[in-house]
């Protein structure tokens, strides 16, 4: 996981570096694209799709991506991100953009997992979380590159004070990514520990275990964060926009937790195997003793012989 | 959706994945490469060409004027201030105590330019005071708003009806919570006659086919503005 946190920070600093240079629009593309193409990577690298990509990769990427451009269009559609968005109402604003439009988006790129929800072999708690989190990704990257591109219009350069810019670019590039993807993959934890989980473990994330409150909940957090923005702007909605992330990873951690427990429970302690994280040597089950690492939060090997100890898949 | 009982999930073999540290990055590095250029190549294919001066002068003279067709009086009775604007452009979107907000729409219902007339008692707010608190709003609204450097866009004696005051153009871009929206233009200006302070403050598109329209609507509004002190004198 330590590549990836680097490759975000690489990430964050182009589109830093882009909106320093006065590149708002390659910025937002940029913004757009970093947590799907990272969240694309880790899927191949983890080898989360089986031997089924096309199936898991079209629901869960193509369709959050599909998502994202019917939710797009349709918040283009009634709320036109240009003066006729200032002749709006504060209440229509927040009815449409603040409410409207994240309940829709959340709906819409939830229907991919689901369908995935049918198969059996994906039945680990860990599989619903990544097929949340992947669809989530690529919606909100989508839908932010829809609501953008009319930006495109004023070249490279369209001008504007880079303060304001940089902190509204962390929010769209950061801090919104992150909710919607915590908020998919939080939701997709609920709805595969109720139906793929045993049923030990079916009441372990308490409320948030139930589909519908998990529902509930992620979208009362993505209106929040809707609303917020709709209402306040500049440090203070991103400021909002990061607590609300928090709660929603607090959320999701423990989501995590919840699976890797479950999948604890059903290994035995295997041979002594070398830490992939810290290298030192470890009895093969679900944490190194040495560093604490869970070794199912790691890729899973592409076959049984490259692991001393590994079972099959 | 079957709740029926599941298969016991299967122990996962552990390794640093497919994907070597190296050609992860090097992966990360095509791909972040590959959205750069697809986001030249769109940009490039979607800006509009930059408009050239046709009539051979740094600023050009504003477009002929049409005569106002359908004259709309608006007073505002707490202040005391008043102005006709064009009815067959411009109809009332919004209204309070203090001032209106005129837009201009398309036939398929898009504004192409709103317009803020607001006023409050010098003693409270002078011109300067007004403009900034204007700026301040529509910058909760518009990301980056910056005054517009162009000379072609420049307002060398900033008036309101018949009142040197404060203010220009600027430009910033439109922002909601799914993200930054249209270029738009900003003028906004600022005067008082010593009892009130009247601002006028346009909203539209860059476009060379409409801020000029849009502003030269502005202009014949703002030409006709009555100060209270002019309305009684």
């Amino acid at each position: 996981m330590r590549n990836f946190n680097s490759l975000f920070v690489a990430g964050v600093a182009v589109i830093l570096l882009l909106a320093g240079l006065g590149l708002y629009p390659m910025a937002l593309v940029m913004a757009a694209a970093l947590v799907p193409l990272l969240t694309s990577l880790y899927v191949y690298d983890v080898d989360v799709y089986e031997d089924e990509p096309l199936r898991v990769i079209g629901l869960t990427m193509l369709g959050g991506l599909l998502a994202g451009l019917v939710t797009g269009v349709v918040a283009r559609v009634l709320a036109p991100a240009d003066a006729t968005s200032l002749s709006f109402s504060t209440a229509k604003v927040v009815g449409i953009r603040g409410v409207f439009i994240p309940l829709l988006g959340l709906v819409l790129s939830l229907i991919g997992p689901l369908i995935l929800l049918n198969y059996e072999r994906f039945n680990d708690a860990l599989d619903g979380v990544t097929f949340g989190v992947s669809s989530a990704s690529m919606f909100a990257g989508t839908a932010l590159l829809v609501q953008v591109s009319s930006l495109f219009q004023a070249g490279f350069r369209p001008g504007g004070a880079q303060g304001p810019w940089i902190v509204r670019l962390l929010g769209l590039g950061v801090a919104l990514p992150l909710l919607f993807t915590g908020v998919g993959g939080a939701v997709c934890a609920a709805l595969w520990l109720r139906f793929r989980a045993p049923l030990r473990d079916r009441g372990a994330l308490g409320l948030l275990g139930n589909p519908p409150v998990a529902f509930l909940a992620g979208a009362a957090l993505l209106v929040a964060g809707s609303v917020v923005q709709s209402i306040v702007s500049g440090g203070i909605a991103l400021a909002a926009l990061l607590v609300l992330d928090i709660v929603v990873l607090l959320w999701l951690r423990y989501a995590i937790h919840i699976g890797l427990l479950e999948e604890a429970r059903e290994i035995e302690i295997g041979p002594e195997i070398t830490c992939p994280n810290c290298r030192r040597p470890t009895p093969n089950h679900s944490f190194c003793i040495n560093c604490g690492v869970s070794f199912q939060a790691l890729p899973k090997a592409p076959s049984a012989a490259a692991v001393p100890g590994g079972g099959e898949r | 959706m079957s709740a029926a009982a599941p298969a016991a999930p299967g122990p996962r073999n552990i390794q640093l994945g497919r994907l070597s540290t190296p050609k992860l990055f090097m992966l990360a590095a095509i791909g972040m490469s590959a959205v750069l250029i697809v986001a030249y190549v769109a940009v490039l294919t979607t800006k509009k060409a930059p408009q050239h001066s046709t009539c051979g002068a740094v600023v050009c003279p504003p477009p002929p004027r049409a005569p106002v067709v359908t004259k709309e009086l608006y007073q505002n009775a707490a202040l005391g201030y008043q102005f006709v604007y064009d009815g067959d452009v411009w109809s009332i979107a919004s209204s309070d105590a203090n001032g209106v907000t005129l837009q201009a729409v398309d036939p398929d219902g898009s504004v192409w330019g709103l317009l803020i007339v607001e006023g409050a008692p010098t003693a409270d707010k002078d011109p300067q005071t007004m403009l900034n608190d204007r700026l301040s709003k529509l910058s909760d609204q518009i990301v980056g708003l910056t005054p517009d450097s162009d000379p072609k866009d420049a307002i060398p004696t900033p008036t309101v009806g018949d009142i040197h005051g404060v203010g220009g153009p600027y430009l910033g871009t439109i922002d909601s919570p799914q993200g930054t929206g249209q270029q738009e233009a900003v003028i906004s200006l600022a005067a008082s006659d010593g009892q009130s302070t009247v601002g006028f403050t346009l909203v539209s598109s860059p476009d060379p086919n409409n801020l000029p329209f849009a502003a030269q609507a502005t202009d014949q509004a703002m030409n006709t503005l009555l100060f209270p002190s002019e309305k009684n004198g």
